[in-house]
């Protein structure tokens, strides 16, 4: 009488080994065949004594319908095996299909994420009317008429039927601020994106047409000292650029509904980055005209005029505004060379982003 | 603005080399666009902020600014460079005061003249300028005329005031008048262009005709020339207004008006007179009969009140007191303290800066000489309230988002449109379109009323790349309402186009259907369940917003939620199609997105799912050719109740292989309820009762 654990553990290591169907059935036949191992321990159990026969048989009857099973499972494992071997081997090297998907415009990807970039920094996306008063647009803003300042921005006047209010088509979304402040109580921390409009002859670099992004932040003491902290954080993010900080310089400039005011620049994004603190040095690249430093914004301090036109008493306020144009960021960032580009209808062009 | 290095540097002995100053001054007060040697001296073009014109146009203004900023010393000689070596004027201004047998002066309009200042001259001696303001002025870009115009040129390069030289002998009638032109008034200029004048535009006569353009340039009449004995110096400062509408209607600039446009101190006219007549003396041996000065108004200096802890909170710094005031004083302003303000200072600023109004002005003052680049950028504290996020926005983006999943590209057209469309638009739209006053050219003259205009022709355009192009574009249109308008929002709607294109050799109504399956999509996507497409049997000319037009006749659908509209969509008519010579077929539409944005916000509703199968039964009928499907689907679903979850149409055939003119529809009827399992006998009924109602018809025959 063999010892059934023994069996079992022999059995099993052998099943396991097994690496055909064939060898599997000669396997079987040892096992359970006629004259099998466990057949001859389930044909002996006859003579084995009474009390015994009914431990020794339930056992071996267990160890058979294992052994069954673990044979039929290979079994199965081995027919499927052979099946898939028959299929057809797939040309991997084959082009993809491709999936008809659409892509959006450069300008949308863009501005959804630099009104992201703000929405971090808890600033509200606001929009307002692409068509303005001459109010809102200029004497808001404290830019009164006939004043040189106005020249500043080539304007598209609109034909209106009565001549109590001019009509033109906005010149920047610096309106949206007093729209928005009039309606709103402080602390303000907004950011206004939309199309804006300059009478202006197009080239590669110039358009009649484009996008400009606007933003508030007013609150008590609101400074020049956050200004940079804001707008450095957006760069680095809008430029990705993880690597090398990027440094921020303001300089003077005027512009009526700030004071004081500054053009933004940064370091130059595809050049030396640190260039812009020692002017003198001559290196740089094309993007900056070798001087190693970018404009990209103009902003300041929001005029007291400003909040007055807007209903608020600038004795209680104070913050900082500033704009930039959409379309050149995104030209710098995808190098894009020609900024009618943004109107074509070219596929050629649409399908890249 | 041209500035000469050398020039400067008499005024700043300790000048340091120009690319340092140009490094400087570009840092604290305004940009140098241009450094460039020239001839043994370095010229800086720079742009002198307009609000900065008053006091910086000039070199002896630009030098003041420099001294500041670098913490120089001005020159002991001041204003007396080149030329000029004797210190002091040899005429007594106030003694002689000009006759007015010799000369009368008018000011018909009080508030255009801040100042009228000036003197005639006599024997003067006409000849060319010495050599050095030959050479001076050239490297300017300013071209040397004779020694009395150079010298106006060369005051006013150096102070900031333009001034006029008129040949005494041509001013007829010996009278002067300022005043407006009349509108059929013309004048040539010194340098030969005539200008029709109106009465915007400020001028100067004599008892004849106008000789002068105030501010802007000398008139051909009143020129000296080599015999001129006699000259009258004029040094005016105008209202600036007056000067800059002027030249922008007569599209002039130059040197004068820019100064004059900006704003000019009226004390600045005295001094340059002075020196103007010193040199003059020196230089053309003039001898002086008489002055004038009308000056009624005189202009002093301004005293601002300064609180240095506002700037620092301004500024985001920590500068001490004693460095602001020391700032302030290197800008020539008188600092002192407030009486019973310990806090509080007085800052007095002289006339020449017309810029500084507010202690907000002073601050920048102090921001921009401290030196931006010193303030440490900060992290903004304080409550930090969650952006918000504006459900229209969030729509607009969503749809772009569905568009460009179901295979779109997105495009972004002119806000413009010309002649090109406008021909196309139906008399309504015409009548509502708002028109630019000044466009930019024909092809961008008014606003678009509607998108797929200018859809259809982009579409056109980039056929000539590629074939199968699929293009939406959500976009602001603007017209005028048939009402007035409350504010400028009203004029404004933001609609969305779409277009597909299909080679010809498919079958004609595909694009049609692909657009619709494609909308269909869309329309679910954003839990608007109960679209519908509205066959609508008038013309579509005067159809939605006048879109219809663009559509073909017989091949289009209103889209409606309810009965509201919500655009419209259909094959391109075939004028239009010949027109921008499109070969394939092109489906189109536009929906009015403020519409539908307003009732996404309505149906977003949770719609429970049921727990219990679905049973799915399958109906085929056989109708007459002209029966549409809608008519089919209305009897199922009518007759369906409320346990008919959907009806798929999902195969329709009329082929050869059916008799007697007629069709085959074949439908899933899909069965759920949301509280049980559903048995089949209760379908079975509500399936007999569909059968029954749809072969109440005669003709048609379900198959069983």
């Amino acid at each position: 009488m063999e010892d059934l654990n023994r069996l079992e553990k022999e059995a099993k290591g052998e099943i396991a080994k097994t690496a055909s169907d064939a060898v599997l059935t000669n396997i079987r036949t040892k096992w359970l065949g006629r004259k099998g191992r466990l057949t001859m321990v389930l044909r002996g159990l006859k003579d084995l004594p009474e009390e015994d026969r009914r431990r020794v048989g339930q056992e071996a009857n267990r160890l058979k319908k294992t052994l069954e099973d673990l044979f039929e499972e290979r079994r199965v494992e081995f027919r499927e095996k052979e099946r898939v071997a028959k299929e057809k081997r797939v040309d991997v090297t084959l082009p993809g299909r491709k999936m008809p998907i659409g892509h959006l415009h450069p300008l949308t990807r863009a501005l959804r994420e630099i009104n992201s970039i703000f929405q971090s920094l808890g600033f509200s996306v606001v929009g307002g009317p692409e068509i303005e008063t001459e109010w809102y647009n200029f004497d808001a803003l404290n830019i009164p008429a006939d004043h040189p300042a106005r020249d500043m921005w080539d304007t598209f006047w609109l034909k209106t039927k009565d001549r109590k209010q001019k009509l033109l088509l906005r010149t920047h979304t610096s309106p949206v601020q007093i729209r928005y402040m009039k309606k709103h109580q402080p602390p303000f921390r907004i950011v206004i994106p939309g199309k804006v409009f300059r009478h202006e002859a197009t080239d590669a670099t110039h358009e009649m047409e484009f996008h400009q992004l606007e933003g508030l932040m007013v609150d008590k003491g609101i400074s020049i000292a956050h200004f940079k902290h804001v707008i450095g954080h957006f760069f680095e993010k809008f430029f990705e650029t993880k690597a090398k900080k990027i440094e921020v310089s303001l300089r003077p400039s005027f512009f009526p509904f700030t004071e004081p005011s500054f053009e933004v620049w940064i370091s130059c994004i595809f050049c030396a980055p640190r260039a812009t603190a020692r002017r003198t040095s001559r290196k740089g690249c094309s993007v900056c005209k070798y001087s190693g430093g970018l404009e990209v914004a103009g902003a300041g301090m929001v005029h007291p005029t400003v909040f007055h036109n807007a209903g608020l008493n600038p004795k209680d306020v104070q913050g900082f505004a500033f704009g930039f144009g959409v379309e050149r960021l995104v030209m710098m960032k995808y190098n894009i060379p020609d900024i009618r580009l943004f109107h074509s209808s070219d596929p050629r062009f649409l399908r890249q982003f | 603005m041209k500035f000469s290095y050398n020039w400067l540097k008499e005024y700043i002995p300790k000048l340091p080399e120009p690319k340092q100053v140009a490094d400087l001054v570009t840092r604290h007060a305004f940009e140098v666009s241009e450094i460039k040697k020239q001839k043994g001296d370095v010229i800086f073009d720079i742009d002198i902020l307009p609000n900065r014109m008053p006091d910086a146009s000039s070199h002896r203004g630009l030098a003041q600014e420099i001294a500041a900023i670098m913490k120089l010393n001005l020159s002991a000689k001041g204003g007396s460079a080149s030329g000029g070596k004797s210190q002091k004027s040899k005429f007594n201004l106030k003694k002689k005061k000009l006759k007015k047998n010799d000369l009368e002066i008018s000011i018909l309009d009080k508030d255009t003249v801040l100042r009228y200042h000036g003197a005639l001259i006599k024997s003067i001696k006409i000849k060319p300028s010495p050599k050095w303001m030959q050479e001076r002025l050239g490297a300017l870009g300013i071209k040397s005329i004779n020694n009395v115009v150079d010298i106006t040129n060369y005051v006013m390069v150096e102070y900031g005031h333009p001034l006029h030289a008129f040949d005494y002998e041509k001013i007829h009638g010996r009278t002067l008048t300022i005043r407006k032109a009349k509108a059929d008034e013309a004048l040539e200029t010194l340098d030969g262009v005539s200008h029709s004048l109106s009465d915007d535009i400020l001028v100067i006569s004599d008892k004849d005709r106008i000789i002068d353009l105030a501010g802007i340039m000398g008139g051909k009449n009143s020129e000296m020339d080599p015999k001129t004995k006699t000259v009258f110096l004029q040094v005016a400062t105008f209202e600036p207004t007056f000067v800059h509408r002027a030249s922008r209607i007569l599209k002039k600039r130059t040197e004068a008006s820019l100064r004059y446009s900006a704003g000019i101190d009226p004390n600045l006219a005295g001094l340059a007179l002075e020196r103007a007549l010193l040199l003059l003396g020196e230089l053309a041996d003039g001898t002086v009969t008489g002055f004038i000065d009308i000056y009624p108004k005189p202009v002093y200096a301004r005293h601002i009140r300064f609180r240095p802890e506002k700037a620092n909170q301004v500024l985001g710094t920590r500068i001490p007191e004693k460095e602001m005031t020391s700032i302030l004083q290197r800008l020539s302003f008188d600092v002192s303290r407030k009486k019973n303000a310990p806090k509080e200072l007085i800052v007095k600023v002289p006339s020449l800066r017309r810029d500084l109004e507010l202690e907000e002005d002073l601050i920048e003052e102090v921001g921009r000489i401290y030196g931006y680049d010193q303030i440490e950028a900060k992290r903004p504290v304080g409550e930090l309230a969650p952006a918000a996020i504006d459900r229209h926005l969030f729509f607009k983006e969503k749809i772009r988002d569905l568009f460009r999943a179901s295979g779109f590209d997105e495009v972004r057209n002119y806000a413009f449109i010309g002649e090109k469309h406008i021909a196309d638009l139906g008399p309504q739209d015409r009548s509502a379109l708002i028109e630019v006053e000044n466009p930019q050219s024909r092809e961008f003259s008014h606003l678009r009323p509607i998108l797929l205009p200018s859809l259809a022709y982009a579409v056109s355009e980039a056929l000539k790349f590629s074939k199968d192009i699929r293009y939406f574009e959500v976009g602001r249109v603007y017209q005028w309402l048939p009402v007035t308008y409350r504010d400028t929002p009203d004029l404004e709607r933001l609609n969305l186009a779409f277009a597909i294109t299909h080679a010809k050799n498919q079958e004609g109504s595909q694009a049609f259907f692909e657009l619709k399956g494609a909308l269909d999509t869309i329309f679910e996507s954003l839990g608007l369940h109960d679209v519908w497409y509205d066959d609508v049997p008038a013309s579509p000319e005067t159809l939605t917003q006048g879109v219809g037009r663009f559509l073909h006749p017989y091949q289009f659908s209103e889209i409606k939620l309810g009965e509201k509209k919500l655009g419209i969509f259909g094959m391109l008519h075939p004028a239009l199609k010949k027109k921008f010579n499109i070969k394939d077929d092109l489906s189109v539409g536009e929906v009015f997105l403020d519409e539908l944005i307003g009732e996404t916000e309505k149906e977003k509703e949770y719609r429970p799912i049921s727990k219990y199968p679905a049973v799915t039964r399958d109906l085929a009928i056989l109708v007459p050719r002209d029966v549409r499907v809608v008519k089919v689907l209305d009897i199922i679903e009518n007759t369906g109740g409320s346990l008919l979850t959907d009806v798929d149409l999902f195969d329709m055939y009329e082929g050869d292989e059916i008799v007697d003119g007629k069709k085959n529809f074949a439908f899933h009827l899909i069965f759920q309820s949301t509280d049980r399992t559903l048995k089949d006998e209760e379908v079975e009924r509500v399936m007999q009762n569909i059968i029954k109602a749809l072969e109440e018809n005669i003709e048609w025959e379900v198959r069983k």
